[in-house]
């Protein structure tokens, strides 16, 4: 008791609060400039400077709403594939003698650089004639969230004791009936965040999109190229909207499970 | 192999040859087993002996390797839980967590043409069965151990099973409740008159509930029979030995010389129960409870009588446990009621058992 864990404690604050800006500083750091009106690359000076110029330019860009709309079904996509995948992992893994291996093959892809996948995948596209697409680019995303989004949905699994089916099949469940009234509400949190972690990872995935997109471009793309070739702020606008949507979608997802959680508490 | 067996009415289970092997390891073999309608037999056994293994078996959780499981006359190893007419109780219970105890119990009512008000009136009187009314609405991490076994109990047999299947009921609960849970379920098979198959290792829980008592060994049934069958007339040595105490003493029949079969053990000569196939020179074991040998001055009436030196005495209350050894080195466990002896007992004693009071089995030479 006494100043030696006032010490820890505050030691320890200070290291959340640093490491917490480490994360946020850049990204707030641009929310900041993009507010700033003039073609300079700065914070805007008084409070009266702020403004939402680049922000409204952001509309009138051409290409933009093609590539967030193409972000977005990608995105959806990548999310609906990648948490069915790891919800079948879920099931069978259960079942599995040699969990070990299968836990290994599914960690291994995430120790691929991103850049030599994606440029294998494109190579090897074209080796099977299949033509750069969004779908194309939606296999590539598959591909990188599936491990993270497995992991998560294995971990809701291991909540799921094989009794719980044991008892429902005993009672008279069929297979399906036993997946629809027992598993999948128990797991149901792990298979959202399988596709959570899709979308996310999905939406904000460059280089995979970068070699395996059609003609139609993805936004980190579209924003790539905007940094490449030198356009005005409204690239920070996007940036800052892109970071406000974002924590706005986190916060709707926290919210979401905290109120399950106080909604299963109630009762105790 | 016929999907029917000949219409005994009065066999809800039969257990056939049956066998269960995981890989090299021998679970089951050969069991042979009927459960009649109506009764609460149990399968008694160490740990690792096989008789869960035989419950899921049953209950169809695990697929024979070998021999026929028929339930109500009907072939059923292929058959899955959902399509077979046992309830089952699951040692770890298994209550679905995101349902409430009425949400739990209705569940093997929502497979039955029942609406919604139907359901409820029978979850409620499935409670009332096992005296949890007032808990449907309850959440399954609020109840204690006791009231989980209850509510396990009650989701099993709303379903109005004609066979309820338990698995180490009462492992989980602490000494009190155990003994009172024991009671209950006995009640309750009682009151409900279906057939109960139960697995334990708790010996005492298995005397005072069951009508018959199977024991099974190392995958092997050993015996079958009521709870004083198996006290008094056991068929091997391990089934006199894990139920109850018992002294064991093994030797060889021999002929004393006036003609009379004895037992030969370690140079000393016991009179035996005749026995007509047991022969000459046949390895055996007799098997003397303790609380049929008397200590004592008076134990010398006995035909067998013999000199002991008292190793040890257990002041238990309401009996006395007397540890004594032979002159041959055997060592015999003793119990007599406290009231029934006034002498102090010495260093050494002569103690005694009549011939009657034992029991012959045959064993293999090893």
């Amino acid at each position: 008791m006494g100043s030696i864990s006032i010490l820890k404690k505050s030691c320890l604050w200070t290291f959340t609060i640093l490491a917490l800006l480490f994360i946020f500083l850049p990204s707030t750091y641009l929310l900041a400039i993009s507010l700033e009106p003039s073609e300079l690359e700065r914070i805007p000076r008084n409070l009266s400077d702020f403004s939402l110029k680049w922000y409204i330019r952001l509309f009138h860009q051409e290409r933009l709403p093609g590539a967030i709309k193409q972000s977005v079904m990608v995105g959806l996509l990548t999310a609906g594939i990648t948490s069915f995948l790891s919800l079948l992992s879920g099931m069978c893994y259960r079942k599995l003698r040699k969990k070990s291996y299968f836990l290994g093959l599914l960690i291994f892809p995430m120790f691929v650089p991103g850049i030599i996948a994606a440029i294998s995948l494109s190579v090897f596209f074209r080796l099977i004639s299949i033509r750069s697409s969004m779908y194309t680019v939606v296999l590539g995303h598959v591909l990188y969230a599936l491990p993270y989004a497995t992991i998560v949905t294995l971990v809701s699994f291991s909540g799921l004791k094989e009794g719980f089916i044991e008892a429902a099949r005993d009672l008279g469940a069929s297979g399906f009936r036993a997946f629809k009234d027992i598993i999948f509400p128990l797991t149901r949190g792990g298979i959202f965040g399988a596709a959570l972690f899709g979308f996310l990872l999905s939406l904000n995935e460059f280089i995979r999109a970068y070699f395996l997109s059609g003609w139609q471009e993805t936004l980190s793309i579209y924003m790539f190229g905007q940094m490449k070739g030198g356009a005005d702020p409204s690239i920070y606008a996007l940036a800052g909207l892109i970071l406000s949507v974002s924590i706005f979608l986190v916060l709707v997802a926290l919210v979401y499970y905290s109120f399950i959680r106080y909604s299963s508490r109630s009762f105790a | 192999m016929k999907n029917r067996i000949e219409s005994k009415d009065e066999i809800d289970v039969y257990l056939k040859d049956l066998c269960k092997r995981f890989g090299d390891f021998t679970a089951v073999s050969d069991l042979t087993l009927e459960v009649h309608k109506g009764e609460f037999l149990t399968f008694l056994g160490p740990s690792g002996s096989g008789k869960t293994t035989t419950l899921r078996m049953i209950g169809g959780f695990e697929t024979p390797t070998a021999g026929e499981v028929y339930i109500q006359g009907e072939l059923a190893n292929d058959k899955p839980p959902n399509k077979r007419a046992t309830r089952t109780v699951f040692q770890d219970l298994a209550l679905f967590p995101h349902m409430a105890v009425g949400g739990n119990i209705e569940y093997g009512l929502s497979f039955q043409s029942l609406n919604k008000k139907e359901r409820k009136a029978k979850a409620l009187k499935a409670l009332e069965l096992v005296d949890l009314e007032g808990l449907y609405e309850r959440k399954v991490a609020t109840l204690s151990g006791g009231q989980k076994q209850r509510v396990a109990l009650a989701r099993a047999l709303v379903t109005e099973p004609p066979i309820l299947l338990l698995d180490e009921p009462l492992a989980a609960l602490d000494e009190k409740l155990r003994e009172r849970m024991q009671g209950e379920l006995k009640n309750l098979h009682k009151r409900l008159g279906i057939t109960f198959i139960a697995v334990t290792h708790n010996q005492e829980e298995a005397l005072t509930m069951s009508d018959r008592i199977a024991i099974i060994d190392r995958g092997r049934l050993e015996q079958v029979a009521t709870a004083r069958e198996l006290y008094e007339s056991p068929k091997s040595e391990f089934v006199a030995d894990f139920i109850g105490v018992a002294n064991i003493i093994r030797g060889k029949i021999v002929k004393d010389n006036t003609g009379v079969k004895k037992l030969l053990s370690n140079g000393l000569e016991f009179f035996i129960p005749s026995r007509d196939e047991i022969g000459i020179g046949e390895s055996v074991a007799l098997v003397v409870r303790p609380e049929r040998i008397e200590i004592g001055d008076k134990a010398k009436k006995n035909k067998n009588s013999f000199s002991v030196r008292v190793r040890n005495a257990l002041y238990k209350g309401a009996s006395l446990e007397y540890f004594v050894t032979l002159c041959n080195d055997q060592k015999i466990r003793i119990r007599v009621e406290s009231k029934a002896l006034p002498q102090e007992i010495d260093r050494t004693a002569t103690i005694g058992w009549n011939e009657s009071d034992s029991a012959v089995l045959k064993r293999e030479p090893n």
